[in-house]
């Protein structure tokens, strides 16, 4: 099953060249690793772009799949000798592969933040970050219900992701580097609000798992996703 | 393979399939026909286990869905018209990747059927046309040795010259006698001269489900003049068409005039009156 999931894993990779929404992912990598940083101006002293640049590459990786790669069983496997069972284990395992490859990778940043002089609170805010948003990320692909719905998680996300951004640059910018009282205050209530939102949207996922395993409301997610 | 179908009832939305019964003998050619929105589709897609009936139940050679899943999958292939294939990865490592859920398929077989077929294994599934999208899934359905072939309108796509060699291939799938072929379509011209057996479905419901000759011996096409068609018994005619010169009905069952020529109907003709009957 891991190879099956992994295999599942490198074809989303591959797909992502031919994904139809294209421009929301790449926006974002654009975003996160070049205009947030010349905004900000962390490639002016080499130490400050590599621990900007550690902490961001793994959460732009993570939105852009986010963006092109739904969690999904392929229809493909809807139709190979595969039971109702064993796709709920692909599915899960997939989830599990992703949350666990984004905040490995994002505690690999994370780590080399922690080199370069970040402390470790910030260092371990950085990969529960990851975390958050790799979890965020699933629930948003398998957005379902009404379109309204939808639309709300959507918006909800964006919100969530952008507060992420916001957090990312608070920390790798000096926030955990000696900041202000305040600034530490700031940043803990938004990590608070960021993980209640994570938690609300990992509640979804139960009925969203539930619904991908059986083509007919698989199918009829996607219908949806595609009318918003 | 036996396809056994029994009282099966599916809503879709305002859709509904109702009450569908028949039994697909083995090997042959069996072709769903009717027109656009008639529910061959949504047929189609409980024959092969994607939608769950409201009512009824799937049989394959005696197999529930529910029970053998895994056994059925096995023995069916499919062609459907949506993009069942992965788009950023070659022909040929398409087949390997799903391949490895089949225990008989053969890559070296899928990458024979893809040069019959034009295509070339080293292609980008985001690359293909529509029609070599069911070409691929087509060459795929043949490369696992399945036992029932489940085909959603693909001719349609298909240029006159491949439409030539997808029939031989049906054909040459059937020879053996224990394969079968499920082929829903609305364009009728090919299936008159290959299909053994037909269910024409209209509006969610089955209107007839019988073989072709049966189908050729219950109603005939009846040509003539006007008003000796419509001297007919009422209840024999099930719509009649006038033309600038004559007229043309289908009719049920064995009446006769001497002045009126009767031959079988095509499909496409029983289609048309079918849909026809009732004032339409």
């Amino acid at each position: 099953m891991f190879q099956m999931i992994a295999r599942g894993y490198l074809t989303d990779l591959k797909n992502m060249r031919t994904a139809e929404r294209p421009a929301f992912g790449y926006f974002w990598v654009v975003y996160c690793l070049i205009v947030l940083p010349l905004m900000l101006g962390y490639f002016e002293a080499p130490r400050k772009a590599v621990i900007y640049l550690a902490a961001a590459i793994p959460f732009a990786y993570d939105i852009l799949q986010m963006g092109l790669c739904p969690l999904r069983i392929p229809e493909m496997m809807f139709l190979c000798p595969l039971d109702a069972p064993m796709r709920m284990q692909y599915i899960r395992g997939t989830c599990l592969f992703r949350v666990g490859l984004h905040t490995a990778a994002g505690a690999a940043g994370a780590m080399v933040t922690l080199a370069a002089g970040n402390d470790v609170p910030g260092t371990v805010g950085l990969t529960v970050n990851i975390f958050l948003t790799s979890v965020i990320g699933l629930c948003v692909q398998g957005a379902r219900d009404t379109i309204g719905r939808t639309t709300v998680r959507g918006i909800g996300a964006g919100l969530g992701v952008s507060l992420q951004l916001i957090y990312v640059s608070a920390a790798v910018s000096g926030g955990f580097l000696g900041q202000k009282r305040w600034e530490q205050a700031v940043i803990a209530v938004m990590q608070a609000l960021f993980l209640l939102a994570a938690g609300r949207y990992a509640g979804y996922l139960g009925a969203m798992l539930r619904e991908a395993v059986s083509y007919e409301t698989a199918e009829k997610r996607v219908k949806k996703q595609r009318s918003v | 393979m036996v396809v056994t179908l029994q009282n099966i009832s599916k809503r879709l939305g305002n859709f509904s399939l109702t009450d569908i019964s028949l039994s697909l003998p083995g090997g042959y050619i069996t072709g769903l026909i009717g027109q656009n929105g008639a529910g061959k589709t949504t047929l189609l897609r409980i024959l092969l286990g994607l939608y769950r009936p409201d009512a009824g139940e799937v049989r394959i050679d005696g197999r529930s869905y529910q029970d053998q899943e895994i056994w059925i999958r096995e023995r069916t292939g499919a062609v459907l018209l949506e993009e069942l294939f992965e788009r950023g990865l070659t022909l040929r490592e398409n087949g390997a990747v799903y391949g490895r859920f089949f225990p008989k398929y053969r890559q070296e077989r899928f990458e024979d059927f893809l040069v019959r077929f034009a295509l070339s294994p080293k292609r980008r599934c985001s690359d293909l046309s529509r029609g070599e999208r069911l070409k691929l899934q087509l060459a795929f359905a043949l490369s696992h040795d399945a036992r029932l072939l489940v085909l959603d309108e693909p001719t349609g796509n298909f240029d006159p010259e491949f439409r030539r060699v997808f029939f031989e291939v049906l054909k040459e799938f059937i020879a053996d006698g224990e394969r079968s072929v499920v082929l829903a379509t609305h364009l009728t011209d090919d299936l008159d001269r290959i299909a053994d057996y037909i269910v024409y479905l209209e509006n969610g419901t089955g209107l007839f489900a019988g073989d072709v000759e049966t189908m050729r011996a219950q109603y005939r096409i009846a040509e003539g003049d006007g008003y000796r068609l419509r001297a007919l018994p009422g209840e024999s005619v099930i719509h009649m068409q006038e033309r600038a010169h004559g007229a043309r009905a289908l009719v049920r069952g064995m009446v006769s005039d001497p002045e009126l020529t009767f031959r079988a109907p095509t499909l496409e003709e029983l289609m048309y009156f079918m849909s026809k009957r009732n004032g339409e």
